[in-house]
């Protein structure tokens, strides 16, 4: 409808009434015919079950929330400190040992002659001034398989005790209760360097885990023995048939103490046997 | 359902649409009601009426959204709600005496033609209905209702429109009013 036909219907429903009536009844029913498909579409809507499902009843309780909430916190945490700890948990052999060591106590320590340490290393140094590259303690040369398949064979016999008992070297140690864990293969091995001084003779130290060795050997070799625990290790030196006991935490330089007792020793004798084998 | 398949599909009429979006954002819109001094029945009200109204539009193909679908009923939700609490500030101030008698009339009126659109016939609620409320063209009709044609949709309206004034004329008559 233009503006001009617009005008005129304007005015014809001014000066007729019956036509005026007419529209109002058509716009009326345009209107009810509008109201009644709305209240179709809500009847339609009205039949749709909107109740929510168990789960979202469950998750909008703030109590629910809350408590799933902490749950979830908790297992992340659990989760992480087992993830993060898996690398050392993973090995049956370390959760044996831990079982045996907190049951049993240094006396009823019992040294297997059978045991079969894979992880001492010993490498024969030549005396005299030595490169560093030459003494360094190597890799042993087992797999961590094979000896994971060794140390299962021989836990029953080994008894460990708290090795960290006997970490300072001012205390008087029975040696003779020196445990020879398994190895932590995530340990280092440590390096060696010996240096000819006349004014120490069989004196060491250990600076930035590297052992500097004092004093001339007068052309005997000598042999480091490293025993790797599960969070210690203990070094022992060979020169001339005597044993020496290393302190990883001497960082001074110190004279190098015999081993004086005579189960150490011995014991010290058959693992080197037994390597050598 | 993305949002662009929701519009295509309700540009269908595709009423099923309709309940989808319904009972998913639900929980969420009656909380605008019930958070602000409604009733459960008056925020269920309101989410219907708001979610017919974007039924109209987009039914018109002529809505273009710049936000979500929800966020888009959301406001309608809101504006519904303003103006119905607008509503019953100014029954409580205003005095309704004047006018009830053409009220009255008005109310007679539109009882009367509801009885006549329930007596219709389906076919002929749905062409009116569709035709005037959900604003489709005799094209779209001819295809929602399998008719041969948008000939056919247009010749059926003109009777059932027809028919439906002449069920209004005889029930209905201001003389009856007069009396």
């Amino acid at each position: 409808m233009s503006k001009n036909e617009a005008l005129g219907f304007e005015e014809m429903l001014q000066q007729d009434p019956i036509l005026k009536s007419e529209l109002a009844n058509q716009q009326q029913i345009i209107e009810e015919l509008k109201d009644y498909r709305k209240f179709e579409l809500k009847s339609r809507l009205n039949n749709i079950d909107v109740t929510p499902g168990f789960l979202q009843t469950v998750a909008s309780n703030s109590m629910v929330q809350i408590t799933s909430g902490v749950l979830l916190t908790g297992s992340l945490l659990v989760g992480g400190y087992f993830w993060m700890t898996s690398s050392e948990k993973d090995s049956i052999i370390d959760l044996q040992i831990n079982s045996k060591s907190t049951s049993l106590s240094e006396s009823e320590f019992v040294f297997n002659p059978d045991l079969k340490i894979p992880t001492i290393d010993i490498e024969e140094i030549p005396t005299g001034n030595t490169s560093l590259e030459s003494t360094n303690v190597t890799e042993s040369p087992i797999s961590e398989e094979a000896a994971i398949a060794e140390d299962l064979v021989i836990i029953p016999h080994v008894v460990v005790p708290n090795l960290d008992e006997y970490d300072d070297p001012d205390v008087n140690i029975d040696e003779s209760a020196v445990a020879f864990p398994f190895p932590n293969k995530e340990q280092k091995h440590v390096e060696i360097e010996n240096i000819e001084d006349s004014q120490y003779d069989f004196h060491y130290k250990f600076y930035n885990n590297k052992l500097y060795l004092y004093g001339d050997f007068h052309g005997i070799p000598y042999e480091i023995f490293e025993i790797n625990g599960e969070s210690v290790k203990r070094l022992f030196l060979l020169h001339d048939g005597v044993y020496y006991r290393i302190f990883d935490s001497v960082t001074e330089t110190s004279k190098l103490q015999k081993v004086t007792n005579v189960d150490l020793i011995n014991d010290l004798t058959m693992l080197k046997e037994n390597k050598s084998q | 359902m993305k949002d662009h398949e929701i519009l295509a599909r309700i540009s269908k009429s595709d009423e099923a649409t309709l309940d989808y979006l319904y009972k998913k954002h639900y929980q969420m819109m009656i909380k605008i009601v019930l958070n602000n001094n409604g009733s459960e029945q008056e925020a269920k009200d309101v989410y219907q009426d708001a979610l017919i109204v974007f039924w109209q539009k987009a039914l018109k193909g002529n809505l273009v959204l710049t936000s979500k679908i929800s966020t888009y009923i959301y406001s309608i939700c809101l504006n519904l709600w303003r103006k119905e609490l607008d509503r019953k500030s100014r029954l409580i101030h205003e005095e309704h005496e004047v006018g009830e008698e053409v009220d009255y009339e008005i109310e007679e009126r539109g009882k009367i033609i509801r009885q006549c659109i329930e007596e219709l016939g389906d076919v002929c609620k749905r062409i009116l209905t569709y035709y005037y409320f959900d604003g489709m063209n005799m094209n779209e009709i001819a295809e929602k209702l399998d008719f041969a044609n948008t000939d056919t949709a247009k010749t059926k309206k003109y009777k059932c429109k027809k028919r439906l004034d002449h069920l209004i004329k005889t029930r209905f008559s201001s003389m009856d009013f007069l009396d």
